[in-house]
């Protein structure tokens, strides 16, 4: 943690709310991701990423040292599964409409310039297979597998914020994986593929590449 | 030609697993990898570990919708009520360590003073009578005091088997002075306690202390049925209606027997407390 980090942490914790939202700026990116990766739409991923940010406001007190960030997205790890503990009580909106092409459910990914419509394409497909592929995971699976291969964290980080022990992420990354390869290959979208793509086998080949 | 497993099993998988994130040690790499040679089936698999992996990895961060700063205004709402709980939280605590003082004082006064005989008469029959009567209007207003808490109403009602051991502490305040407010404060701070910790979890503390305490029960007759040398073995069935007659006996089972309940009432606290603090920690 910075110094300027742990600046701000002190001053939120005396009350000074501007610290807490200079925080809030720091890490709603990552939070934001985090709830949209483990809850599916947008709206939902927005309503939990505020409330994590409401209950790390409200539990400042509580933090004491270490790094702040993992601190947060524990927050926010856990406030997704409170979200989606609820929704399966009460199912508001089901996990299938995430796959479907809603596009106003779907937040607007950071446009990569250079890119041709098809590539665009392409890759809004294969982003929302990954994201239905997500959805059928268990969800400690899931977390485990959002917040190492596509936030990019490490094992220990990871333990930190899912407040479990190296073993058991490391077991629920490769399960995670596993799991995911075998959603994506029965959905017909076989990452293989995807990873050939750069050599124009974008079409479908019928295997013939292999 | 190869006998390679038709399907790897968990730890296969999870090793190949930690190949991709760099997470093996040099000697483990260096087996699998001589293994990854042998077996097309750990290739195979290893490929398309890392075809997922680099899937996930392709997909581009969202931008999020908005800001998620706090309002000052709806911030200071929202801590307001955190601030209640947490002074809540740190009452209770507070409650839960007065009343370990408390008990700690009136076992001293009680075990210390001999000349308990004094104002024993008076206490007897208050002895008799207190636990049924007094504790009932002291819990009665002690409830709606916390029931201010949001969303705790519901609860308050459980915290009526807890006191159990404050009825007991009458017995050992009588020739305490300050006999209505501790009770009243040890009231209040049993009755507090539940409102954090969920029942469930205290429930059954509670009841096996209860349980103790019951157990205790007997010993606490016992010294009075025998101290009172007039009718030295007859079990009466009912032991209040025993100790009240005789004021010389009552005296005895008092100081005999209020480092026990004072003890017992200290574990409720204890008992109390460490589930409160669980709990809390349960809720980081």
């Amino acid at each position: 943690m910075s110094d300027e980090e742990q600046r701000l942490v002190a001053a939120a914790q005396h009350g000074d709310i501007e610290s807490f939202n200079a925080l809030v700026q720091l890490y709603e990116g990552r939070v934001y991701n985090l709830c949209y990766r483990m809850i599916g739409d947008a709206d939902g991923a927005a309503d939990t990423t505020q409330e994590a940010f409401f209950a790390a406001y409200r539990h400042l007190q509580r933090f004491r040292g270490g790094s702040f960030r993992s601190w947060v997205l524990r927050i926010a790890t856990n406030a997704c599964y409170d979200v989606l503990r609820a929704r399966k009580r009460r199912p508001v909106v089901s996990l299938d409409a995430v796959g479907s092409s809603d596009d106003e459910s779907s937040p607007l990914q950071i446009a990569d310039s250079g890119e041709t419509p098809d590539e665009f394409a392409q890759r809004r497909e294969l982003a929302r297979a990954i994201q239905h592929g997500l959805a059928l995971l268990p969800e400690d699976q899931r977390a485990a597998l959002i917040l190492s291969d596509i936030e990019g964290y490490s094992y220990d980080e990871i333990a930190e914020v899912t407040d479990t022990n190296l073993g058991t992420v490391k077991s629920r990354i490769s399960r995670g994986r596993l799991r995911l390869r075998e959603i994506l290959r029965q959905g017909e979208l076989l990452p293989l593929r995807y990873r050939h793509e750069g050599d124009g086998a974008g079409a479908p080949t019928e295997g013939r590449d292999g | 030609m190869n006998t390679a497993l038709p399907q790897l099993n968990d730890d296969d998988i999870e090793l190949l697993s930690a190949y991709i994130d760099n997470e093996l040690s040099a000697a483990d790499r260096a087996r699998l990898e001589v293994r990854l040679q042998a077996e097309p089936l750990l290739r195979t698999t290893l490929a398309e570990l890392q075809a997922t992996v680099t899937a996930l990895q392709s997909l581009e961060p969202l931008r999020p919708p908005r800001s998620f700063t706090l309002d000052p205004a709806d911030a200071r709402v929202r801590s307001a009520a955190g601030g209640v709980l947490v002074w809540l939280r740190s009452l209770q605590l507070a409650g839960g360590v007065a009343a370990i003082v408390l008990v700690m004082a009136l076992t001293l006064t009680l075990s210390g003073g001999d000349m308990a005989g004094a104002p024993l008469p008076a206490a007897a029959p208050q002895f008799a009578e207190a636990p049924a009567a007094a504790p009932a209007p002291t819990m009665a207003a002690a409830a709606p005091a916390t029931a201010n808490e949001p969303g705790m109403a519901a609860a308050e009602a459980v915290p009526l088997p807890t006191t159990t051991p404050a009825p007991m502490n009458l017995a050992a305040a009588p020739d305490a002075a300050p006999l209505p407010t501790a009770t009243a404060e040890m009231m209040m701070s049993v009755a507090a306690e539940p409102t954090d910790v969920a029942a469930a979890e205290a429930a059954p503390e509670m009841a096996r202390v209860q349980e103790d305490t019951a157990a205790g029960a007997p010993a606490v007759k016992a010294p009075s049925a025998d101290t009172d040398g007039v009718m030295p073995q007859v079990a009466s069935p009912d032991p209040l209606e025993q100790q009240a007659p005789s004021v010389t006996a009552t005296g005895w089972s008092v100081r005999m027997v209020a480092p026990i309940i004072a003890l017992l009432a200290a574990l409720v606290v204890i008992a109390a407390i460490i589930a409160t603090i669980r709990q809390r920690a349960r809720n980081r």
